[in-house]
């Protein structure tokens, strides 16, 4: 077991601290589920793309790609460049639209045409599908850092992760996780700018030179083989099959606009124009992340190729980015990079959270079940189920201890834009939709990436019935192909109440 | 032509006012002035948050647009004036300025600890105002009923308000810089994927690949910025 850091667990603690302060301070006023799912729908545009940022950016984002560029070069920047690129559908296509026909949760908006009890189940299932398979290595990832950042048990990492989470969203909801998903974009962002400057300070060299350096050298990986620098800067690292990186690469881009933890955020700003300005600030903080994120993987190699062997951990690439922290900045700045770690677990988490309570209690209890009751219940109800699915989060993350469970985070970008992206598109700008169509499109997406992932090489090894990793390829293009077919087909019977139902809408 | 003065900030007291000042409008066949007053005070958002929470300001409501579309499904001429600086001023000024023959506003009634927190602008504008104010206690009636119009309205507008963003002009330049990203991220993953080997090639110091990689990020952040301000601007313009 490693020994304890006062100075990490210090500032760790410091930080729990102030998320505390603030959840309580934030939870005095809010009454209402309004003010609990969504803020009240008064956050402000930039405090909003911020807090986008502090959502979509997981450990998975800052730990795993640091190391994945140290381990993999090239490869690890090309997930970097995917992680960014779906924000583009999300600028152009989702935001201004989903604001205004959103009101809570993302089945909210998918019923938004069609009240559709059946929709908005398919939707709340999807949800909570894809935020439990986000969920999970959040959790893992929260158990395995907190050992050799600050010197604490797997099982007690999760569980103080865990019950702080659920002590943000069960105070406040959406207004405490908006500060924490702010405080930590923010704190993010300063660590990557001052890792990145600390890198380049350090070598001695501007950032292309850095980087024509790297690749006009022999660099020895972390394994011990020696490969030329032209190679590691060079796809084909980690992917060797081309589909599946297609595959992959498909997945990012669409699913990003498709998680409903990232939508749900949409709905905290009080117009459509304030939708785009936060995605846009969220770009811009998300650009500069990705982009630098590049220089702290090189960085550790670097380093770690002049003979500095503590620059990274050939066993654990996820220490890469506190590793480099502790070479160009002391014990001090390893604390700090370490705490703003953890802070990116409790915002990202909450967010899941809130996401998964949505679901649960404004979707299926109330909606779907038709448990109609008065604020101060429904709130108490939705707090509940917020508390509820905390502690399932913290048992989950305790039973997978030891599981490789980071693809899942690619499984959940494939279901999202297999299962909710098609349903979502038509919903917003194909007329011709119906309840039909919305239905099986978003179980087919759903079932079909699940079942090609079980029996996907990851799961069943190399004798793999489906010869690709990430399903998207194959189950994006059917989620599409069903929700529009399903609608098509439903038009020509005139028996179908829903066509009618869609018929009596006002012509334009 | 006559008008009411109609300050409205979304809240749930100000939507009953609403109706209550469309109702009185059509009666006495007025304009309906409708103002919202932006604070200028600097507040942090989490006291922004704070008080949309005390006031039960609901979660998608823009007071303004509710008072419009209420104000159209009466017939009743409307006016929006949008100002900035102190609440309870902003209204008199206005008042002043539009000729307004009454004002209708709603009171939060608030108690405890928000009331000294907050004030009471229905109160300031009741001393200082040379017209004649009108000013709504909703009772828990009342806020049903015009929570439920609320909800009239809504319910009618999700293909409407969607129709009305996708429409505009701004709306298909965003399409087409998307299909011209998707375009250039589609090259970029493919050529990585099956043309490494033109990856290697040497450029400015570095190679393709990572010039391309970084060019990409780049591009993301400035078709961002590039598209907000255009956006910005057109909406400024309408």
């Amino acid at each position: 077991m490693a020994e304890i850091h006062p100075l990490s667990l210090a500032i760790f603690i410091a930080i729990t601290l102030l998320t505390l302060a603030i959840s309580i301070y934030a939870g005095r006023r809010v009454r209402t589920a309004g003010h609990y799912y969504v803020a009240g729908g008064g956050v402000r545009w930039f405090v909003n793309g911020f807090a986008i940022a502090g959502d979509y950016l997981s450990a998975a984002s800052f730990l795993g790609i640091t190391g994945l560029v140290a381990f993999a070069g090239y490869d690890g920047f090309i997930y970097a460049i995917g992680f960014l690129a779906g924000w583009i559908v999300a600028l152009f296509l989702i935001a201004e639209p989903l604001r205004a026909i959103g009101k809570f949760t993302f089945a909210d908006a998918l019923t938004s045409k069609f009240k559709s009890r059946k929709i908005r189940l398919a939707a709340a299932i999807s949800t909570l599908v894809v935020s439990v398979f986000y969920l999970i290595p959040q959790m893992v990832g929260s158990g395995s850092i907190v050992g050799p950042l600050i010197g604490l048990d797997y099982e007690i990492g999760v569980v103080v992760i865990g019950l702080l989470v659920v002590f943000i969203v069960a105070t406040a909801g959406m207004v405490s996780t908006t500060w924490v998903q702010f405080i930590k974009g923010f704190m993010l962002l300063i660590a990557v700018i001052a890792l990145t400057v600390g890198v380049l300070v350090a070598a001695g060299m501007g950032p292309f030179e850095f980087i024509g350096n790297i690749i006009s050298s022999n660099i020895t990986l972390p394994s011990g083989a020696t490969v030329p620098g032209e190679t590691f800067m060079a796809p084909g690292m980690k992917y060797k099959d081309p589909l599946d990186f297609v595959s992959l690469a498909m997945a990012l881009i669409l699913g990003t606009a498709a998680l409903p933890h990232i939508l749900i955020r949409y709905f905290t700003v009080p117009k459509p124009a304030d939708a785009r300005k936060s995605t846009v600030i969220a770009i811009i903080v998300m650009g500069i992340f990705y982009l630098l994120i590049l220089f702290l993987g090189l960085g550790a190699i670097y380093f770690f190729n002049q003979g500095i062997t503590g620059a990274l951990n050939p066993a654990d690439a996820n220490l890469t980015a506190p590793l480099l922290a502790q070479y160009i900045g002391g014990d001090v700045f390893y604390a700090v990079i370490s705490s703003i770690a953890f802070a990116t677990i409790l915002g990202t988490v909450s967010g899941l959270i809130m996401a998964s309570a949505g679901a649960i209690a404004h979707d299926i209890y109330a909606e779907v079940l038709g448990h109609k009751s008065s604020e101060k219940r429904s709130l108490l109800i939705s707090k509940g189920t917020a508390i509820g699915v905390g502690l399932i989060a913290i048992v989950l993350g305790i039973l997978s201890k030891g599981q490789n469970v980071a693809f899942l985070v690619g499984l959940a970008f494939a279901i999202a834009a297999s299962a909710n992206l098609p349903a979502l598109m038509c919903t917003l700008f194909w007329k011709r939709t119906t309840e039909n169509g919305l239905i099986y499109g978003i179980l087919a997406g759903l079932i079909s990436s699940i079942v090609l992932i079980v029996i996907s090489p990851t799961m069943m090894g190399p004798d793999a019935l489906f010869s690709l990793n990430n399903p998207g390829i194959v189950s994006i293009p059917l989620g599409f192909a069903v929700t529009m077919g399903v609608s098509m087909m439903g038009e020509g019977s005139a028996a179908n109440s829903k066509t009618e139902q869609r018929r009596a809408e006002p012509e334009e | 032509m006559k008008n009411i003065l109609l300050p409205t900030d979304g809240s749930t007291p100000a939507l009953v006012a609403t109706v209550k000042a469309v109702e009185m409008a059509k009666q006495r066949g007025a304009m309906l002035v409708i103002l919202r007053v932006e604070e200028q005070a600097p507040m942090v958002g989490i006291e922004r948050l704070a008080e949309s929470s005390a006031l039960m300001r609901p979660e998608f409501q823009d007071g303004v647009q509710y008072a419009q579309e209420l104000a159209a499904e009466n017939k009743v001429p409307t006016k929006v004036i949008i100002r900035e600086g102190s609440v309870a001023g902003e209204i008199i000024r206005t008042a002043n300025e539009e000729g307004s023959e009454l004002i209708v506003l709603g009171t939060s009634s608030l108690r405890g600890l928000n009331r000294l927190y907050l004030g009471s602008v229905a109160k300031t504008v009741v001393g200082q105002s040379s017209t004649s104010v009108v000013v709504i206690k909703p009772s828990a009636e009342e806020i049903k009923n015009a929570l439920s119009m609320v909800k009239e309205v809504i319910a009618e507008t999700p293909a409407k308000a969607v129709r009305t963003i996708t429409r505009t002009k701004q709306f298909r330049i965003g399409v087409y810089l998307f299909a011209a990203y998707v375009i250039g991220y589609a090259a970029f993953i493919l050529a990585g994927s099956y043309a490494k080997d033109m990856f290697k090639a040497a450029m400015l110091g570095m190679n393709v690949g990572t010039v391309s990689g970084i060019v990409l990020i780049l591009a993301t952040i400035g078709l961002a910025i590039g598209f907000n301000w255009y956006a910005g601007r057109t909406e400024e313009a309408s």
